[in-house]
């Protein structure tokens, strides 16, 4: 066991068991995964990506590249979790990841005696040919061999949401410099929201036996939480990960709700993702150690010289029983000797300094300092490290080392609007350059590193944000903090022989991929991030990148600033897919819009069909009908022989109201509408400015100032868009009001000879006949006993029809009134296929005809069109090429052999000739079996069509073998003359 | 009757095949007013009436500099050629178009920064309009 006698901030009262790869541990309430492992002397927790060596625990926070586990198991298995970010619990189980057949003995781990082939651009240059095996041989066992975890192969069982803030000032980080800007602004009275991706606020104070005031650090990190919990206009999130800076102040982020628990909380979601619109934000996201790059350096035991300290100082763990510090800066050498007064057994401090500012208290501590560089690391698990001194060399039994090359501002959320980082050659880090709108950084992450930088700088920008925002800030104070010196010494790579020096962990990038790449030329940050694949692992490089560069920079003569920097993109750190779908998956991916007779629908036993954004019913099966088209043909034969029922409301419909209206719809519709009698409907087709069918339907005229139009389903929205912006925009002289009432009203057709018996059974008073009420007439009145209702006398089917508008919550009401009113007619309920049949009989136009590519000309409608109005898209439906004779017309067509089946997609072809472009002639759009007809029928566009009626040609359909002779005809193949409707 | 005929697709009951057998009376569409478009993180539109609101809950429809030709005019269709057809790609200030599709249905005109996404000005298209 590694854990220390005392100290930390783990509670030892309570022990929490938990599995790693089969073996049980034990660990406390406040471990991570990785302290707990730590604490258990686990060193090695996983293989590497390509050379699947082992590797072991690098960091104690988000920036991990080397710790990647699989968490929990079955249908939550969550692959390459990162071990120093996953929150202990009691029975936890982890296992690690990219090893066969076992973590010690990995038989993969040959790759790593292949490297001297397998470096940077290996893939590249090998696999190059024969190019047919990529897909059937090398990329099967590249992806085997190189790899990291396995996803769940079962549907996540746990619930995600998606929730809105809104703040004036969003802090990001709550570290020294992140608690003062929340107090200074939240003191103010500002609406302050502080994230943490930690479950504990604090960040570096509570690693720190640095004081502040009279008082430890974390002492002022209890005091600071308990401040802002009492203030009531500041939220405090804790396990919420700020992951992405976007447009107007709005920030991603991703709250772990029940990450820290064996399953979520009853009606709690796993996570939520947060959309945060700030004012303001303060990012004061702290820093990271990074490496420095020499042999031998991913030995499990290497890890980075402030995670070592943070392990002994939070989590009371020692990484080792034997500890060694390599360092180039004073808050490594600092964070070392917190670690010796932990209680970790600190061998040396090996300093690359001859001087370090902190020598003296080492001294007292009786820590020794070695200036040196460390050269190599032994033992598959880390057992010495050997030292070249001035002196000579010296090897140091240890099992830990933490390794420091100074520190990385974390600047990642301020580039991602695009600004550049600036590279400071004092700090030896790049810092901040121009930030997103309304984004100031503090402390660590602006470069602004010693603690009472962090705590005055964070105060500042907090208070220079609520100031901004109109707040009456009080004066801020400071607390003292303990001064520690910012020392650092630009130290990256340790020139020595032997072995493998790693930047990049993941992804197992070397010193010597680095030099490769230089040799090849390229040279260029992001050629050499994409040739390498340095920082393009799940870490995106937070640690490595900046050894690479420096590497770079030293190899092309340049100096770091000039060799500049990749830029960061959102996300911060992965995020589950889970979190970004929120609860938008399967059923819920968007909502189910029922009709307002959909449950007496569900009741006859439909089945339904998604129609955009619809739920309807597609067809109404009866016991012992198996098939639908048995199903479907009955629908159809019910309906022209009796009368059938379907529920239409689905139809866009929208009330436009005020004295233009009519002059309104003249300009909008092809055809006239203000000489419409009151009482009276029309059909109307709309265009497009540029003179393409954008719509068609009905409008009913029902006073002189009213109409209420009809759109297709698809279009509702759209149309009324439209009709907005020619008010709003292009005729803002006309008084019209426009409201959408698809939702208000539930609308139910009737069709068939019988359609008016059952009418009339239907109305409370008024006459339904012929006289009374002509095709196309409206009529107002009630109808089931007092159901207010508007009457249409329309027909889609060619039949006899009406449709029926009732509010829609008495939709479902006048259904059943109309199966009870209908039942001694034999009344049969059809749904969306039945619709399409009897239309396509009728040779009625309709979505698929309706397609963005079709003038009114085109459909056969273009007599419709006015020469007495303008209206939109006249000017340019009359361009030539709308006017060519030759241009595909609508028309109908039937199989020269009646047994033959028709396909919708199918192209035509004059008989004999070749299937080429040149001689295509139009394409098939809509085709049914006809029951009425008794075989199958269709409708296309064809070169000339109405011309060519009687003609034979090739219905060529290569994509499903179809290539069959076809007779053009009328398009309406039932009632062309249209009397049954008039009847 | 002829042999039994199944819908077009083969690919038993679903939608599709309701779409392809030519059977539905509208397109499949998605598209509708820009209310379906998934929510994403994007720019924040300060709408005179209804206060600033993500961009999600507005569609777009681009510059709104052109005027609608005069339709008599005896060049009136190559006038509306370029009014249908030709648009620049400024960088910088743009006015545009955007509908307030998911709240108060009014059309604005928005002056935005093409290179930042910054809104540098709005008002209603209808320019006599105010707020309440």
């Amino acid at each position: 066991m590694s854990r220390l006698l005392h100290g930390g901030l783990v509670d030892r009262s309570l022990t929490l068991s938990f599995a790693f790869d089969g073996a049980t541990y034990r660990g406390h309430p406040g471990d991570t995964l990785a302290s707990a492992l730590l604490a258990n002397g686990v060193r090695l927790v996983g293989r590497s990506f390509k050379y699947h060596r082992p590797r072991g625990i690098v960091t104690a926070g988000s920036e991990e590249p080397s710790a990647l586990v699989e968490l929990r198991m079955g249908a939550r298995r969550e692959p390459n979790t990162r071990a120093t970010t996953v929150e202990l619990y009691g029975g936890l189980v982890a296992a690690s990841q990219n090893r066969w057949p076992s973590l010690s003995f990995d038989l993969m781990s040959a790759n790593q005696w292949l490297a001297p082939i397998l470096g940077a651009g290996f893939y590249y240059k090998t696999f190059m040919w024969p190019s047919a095996l990529w897909e059937k041989l090398y990329e099967p066992v590249i992806r085997r061999a190189a790899g990291l975890g396995r996803a769940a192969d079962r549907p996540d069982p746990d619930p995600y949401e998606k929730a809105n803030a809104f703040c004036d000032l969003l802090v990001i980080g709550s570290g020294a410099a992140g608690l003062s800007a929340a107090l200074a602004a939240g003191r103010a009275g500002a609406r302050v929201i502080l994230a943490e991706e930690d479950f504990r606020l604090g960040g570096r104070l509570l690693s720190e036996f640095a004081a502040i005031g009279d008082g430890p650090a974390r002492d002022f990190a209890a005091a600071a939480e308990a401040e802002l919990t009492s203030l009531p206009n500041v939220r405090l999130m804790a396990r919420t990960t700020v992951f992405g800076a976007y447009d107007g102040g709005t920030y991603g982020a991703v709250e772990r709700v029940g990450d820290h628990l064996p399953v979520p909380a009853p009606f709690a979601p796993r996570q939520r993702l947060w959309r945060i619109v700030a004012q303001r934000c303060v990012l004061a996201a702290g820093a990271f150690d990074r490496p420095i790059v020499f042999p031998g350096n991913d030995r499990p035991g290497v890890m980075s010289a402030l995670a070592l300290s943070t392990y002994a100082t939070r989590y009371g763990v020692s990484a080792g029983k034997t500890a060694a510090f390599f360092v180039n800066n004073d808050f490594a050498f600092a964070a070392a000797l917190d670690a010796a007064e932990a209680g970790v057994k600190v061998e040396a401090i090996v300093d690359v300094r001859p001087d370090p500012a902190l020598a003296s208290r080492a001294q007292a501590l009786g820590v020794r300092v070695i200036q040196g560089e460390v050269v190599g690391a032994t033992g598959k698990q880390l057992s010495a490290v050997t030292v070249r001194t001035p002196k000579g060399s010296e090897t140091l039994k240890v099992e830990a080392l933490g390794v420091s090359g100074g520190a990385t501002p974390n600047l990642n959320l301020a580039t991602h609007m695009g600004g550049r980082p600036t590279y400071d050659e004092t700090l030896c880090a790049f810092v901040p350059g121009a930030l997103p709108p309304g984004m100031a950084v503090a402390g660590a992450a602006a470069g602004a590193f010693p603690l009472q930088d962090c705590l005055a700088g964070g105060a500042q920008a907090g208070a220079t944000a609520a100031t901004d925002l109109g707040f009456a800030v009080p004066p801020v104070s400071v607390p003292r903090a303990e001064g520690a010196p910012s020392g650092i010494c630009a130290f990256w790579h340790v020139a020595a022989p032997g072995g493998f020096a790693f930047v990049d962990l993941q992804n197992d990038v070397t010193a010597k991929d680095v030099k490769l790449a230089h040799a090849e030329g390229y040279r260029a940050v992001e050629l050499l991030k994409r040739y390498t694949t340095l920082g393009m692992a799940t870490d995106q490089g937070k640690t490595s990148n900046m050894a690479g560069l420096a590497i770079m920079a030293h190899l092309t003569g340049r100096s770091i600033a000039e060799t500049g920097v990749t830029v960061f993109r959102p996300p911060y750190t992965p995020v589950a897919i889970g979190a970004l779908a929120g609860h938008h998956r399967g059923r819920d991916f968007k909502p189910t819009r029922p009709t307002p007779t959909h449950l007496w629908a569900k009741e006859q036993g439909a089945v339904f069909v998604e129609a955009g954004f619809w739920l309807r019913a597609q067809y109404f099966p009866k016991p012992g009908e198996t098939d639908w088209l048995t199903t479907v043909n009955r629908e159809v034969t019910a309906v022209r022989e009796r009368v059938g029922v379907v529920d239409a409301s689905t139809f866009g419909k929208i009330d436009l109201q005020g004295p233009d209206a009519g002059r309104f719809l003249d300009r909008v519709y092809i055809n006239t509408f203000s000489t419409l009698a009151v009482g009276k409907a029309r059909y109307g087709v709309m265009l497009r400015e540029d003179g393409i069918v954008m719509d068609d339907g009905t409008s009913a005229r029902l006073a002189d100032d009213h109409y209420v139009m009809t759109t297709t389903t698809a279009n509702a929205a759209k149309v009324y868009q439209h009709l907005e912006f020619c008010l709003q925009v292009l005729w803002r002289d006309l008084d019209v009001q426009l409201a959408s009432i698809t939702e208000q009203y539930a609308q139910i057709a009737l069709s068939g000879p019988r359609a008016r018996d059952v009418l009339a059974k239907l109305v409370d008073r008024a006459d339904v006949s012929n006289a009374a009420l002509p095709f196309m007439g409206v009529l107002e009145t009630s109808v089931a006993g007092g159901i207010p209702a508007r009457i249409f006398r329309l027909s889609f089917s060619g039949e006899l029809g009406y449709e029926i508008a009732v509010p829609s919550g008495q939709g479902e009401k006048l259904v059943r009134a109309i199966m009870a009113a209908g039942a001694e007619f034999g009344i049969t309920p059809y749904g969306t296929e039945t619709l399409g049949v009897l239309r396509i009989e009728k040779g009625h136009v309709s979505g698929n005809e309706l397609n963005g590519q079709t003038s009114a000309r085109d459909l056969g409608l273009g007599k419709m069109a006015s020469t007495k109005k303008d209206y939109i898209g006249r000017v340019m439906a009359a361009r030539p090429a709308f006017l060519e004779e030759d241009r595909p017309i609508f028309v109908g067509f039937r199989p020269v052999d009646r047994a033959e089946r028709l396909r919708a997609g199918a192209h035509f072809l004059p008989v004999g000739a070749e299937p080429t472009l040149a001689n295509d002639e139009g394409y098939m759009s809509s085709v049914a079996f006809s029951p009425t007809l008794g075989h199958s029928i269709g409708l296309g566009f064809l070169k000339n069509g109405l011309a060519r009626i009687g003609e034979t040609v090739r219905a060529y359909d290569p994509v499903r073998g179809g290539d069959i002779a076809v007779e053009v005809c009328h398009p309406a193949f039932v009632d062309p003359e249209g009397e049954k409707q008039r009847g | 009757m002829g042999p039994p005929v199944k819908p077009e697709g083969d690919g038993g009951r679903n939608g599709a095949d309701a779409k392809n057998s030519g059977g539905v009376r509208e397109r499949d569409t998605a598209l509708a007013g820009g209310r379906t478009r998934e929510e994403g993180l994007t720019m924040r539109i300060p709408c005179p009436y209804c206060g600033a609101r993500d961009a999600h809950e507005f569609s777009y429809l681009g510059d709104a500099t052109l005027a609608r030709p005069d339709p008599a005019a005896p060049d009136a269709i190559d006038a509306f050629a370029a009014y249908v057809y030709e648009r620049s790609n400024p960088e910088g200030p743009h006015d545009e178009f955007w509908y307030h599709a998911a709240g108060c249905r009014r059309w604005l005109k928005v002056t935005r920064n093409t290179r930042t996404h910054e809104i540098l000005a709005v008002g209603f298209a209808r320019a006599e309009e105010t707020a309440p």
